[in-house]
């Protein structure tokens, strides 16, 4: 199964970075969505269906964490696995995420094999479950 | 627990950034700029401390960064994206600065943008600076805490 995928981050460069760490990696990735920040990534999941979403936090319009609220707010979205991926490391920010609906957190710089660990494991939990 | 090594933690932190993401490190710890063209970008944190922190990096040696961290040839990297990696770098080693200096504390980090005017960093007030060699060329990163916060003395 190839997992269509959602990369939101305010920086170009992360979304390409990325996007190339999950093709080399051997990540079974379909289509690779991108938007700049949340309101973008809410408006393009209005219309495409996506099966993952990898975002950031810290970004301008709607950060990562209205972001995710807005998410586990919406009937059909909030089924869509969540991972965070930022340069916020501490604890209580990791918690908040994932209290607020995110299934998985990678801080920034992150090796390669670790994000694709990372994406794998929030797949595998969120469609077990389904 | 507060760091206050400034060197070490801007080594520490930049060698773990260069190495796990952009397959470069540093292999020279006082360097000198060289005189180049450079691409500088800066942000500001709010925290505790707040302030401004930058990376600078002669062009030929952002064009090589770039190309490595978007898996491009040297030839395909414009001006605009090499822009955009410095700033990415620029966010990613001050999450990692930040986090060895005040681990635990909660910082917000501004959006980084690229300083079209190569402002020389040594003008901002209680500001900390140290250049570092890459195989890729020189690498600068400053600090600037604002005043009136606690002391993070160099």
């Amino acid at each position: 199964m190839a997992f269509a995928v959602l990369i939101v981050d305010d920086s170009p460069a992360m979304r390409s970075f990325v996007k190339r760490v999950l093709e080399l990696s051997g990540f079974e990735m379909g289509t690779c969505h991108e938007a700049g920040n949340g309101r973008e990534a809410l408006d393009l999941l209005a219309h495409e269906w996506v099966d993952v979403i990898l975002t950031d936090i810290n970004m301008p319009v709607m950060n990562g964490q209205e972001f995710v609220q807005s998410l586990a707010a919406h009937e059909s979205f909030r089924s869509i696995p969540v991972l965070v991926v930022s340069t916020d490391r501490t604890e209580d920010r990791v918690q908040q995420m994932i209290a607020l609906g995110a299934k998985g957190y990678v801080k920034k710089p992150f090796q390669p094999e670790e994000l694709r660990e990372e994406l794998e494991r929030v797949l595998g939990v969120a469609y077990a479950a389904n | 627990m507060q760091r206050t090594d400034f060197r070490q933690v801007f080594l520490e932190a930049t060698s773990e950034v260069l190495e796990t993401m952009f397959f470069t490190g540093v292999v020279e710890e006082n360097a000198e700029e060289t005189g180049e063209t450079l691409v500088s970008a800066e942000l500001i944190f709010h925290g505790q401390p707040s302030g401004r922190f930058g990376v600078r990096v002669p062009c030929s040696t952002g064009r090589l960064i770039a190309a490595s961290f978007l898996g491009l040839d040297e030839a395909e990297v414009s001006s605009e994206k090499i822009g955009e990696v410095v700033c990415e770098l620029t966010n990613m080693i001050c999450g990692s600065v930040l986090s060895r200096m005040e681990a635990g504390a909660r910082f917000e980090l501004m959006h980084p943008e690229v300083d079209p005017l190569n402002t020389d960093w040594r003008e901002h007030p209680e500001v900390t600076g140290y250049t570092f060699g890459l195989e890729e060329g020189a690498l600068t990163l400053w600090m600037a805490v604002e005043e009136n916060k606690p002391a993070l003395v160099g």
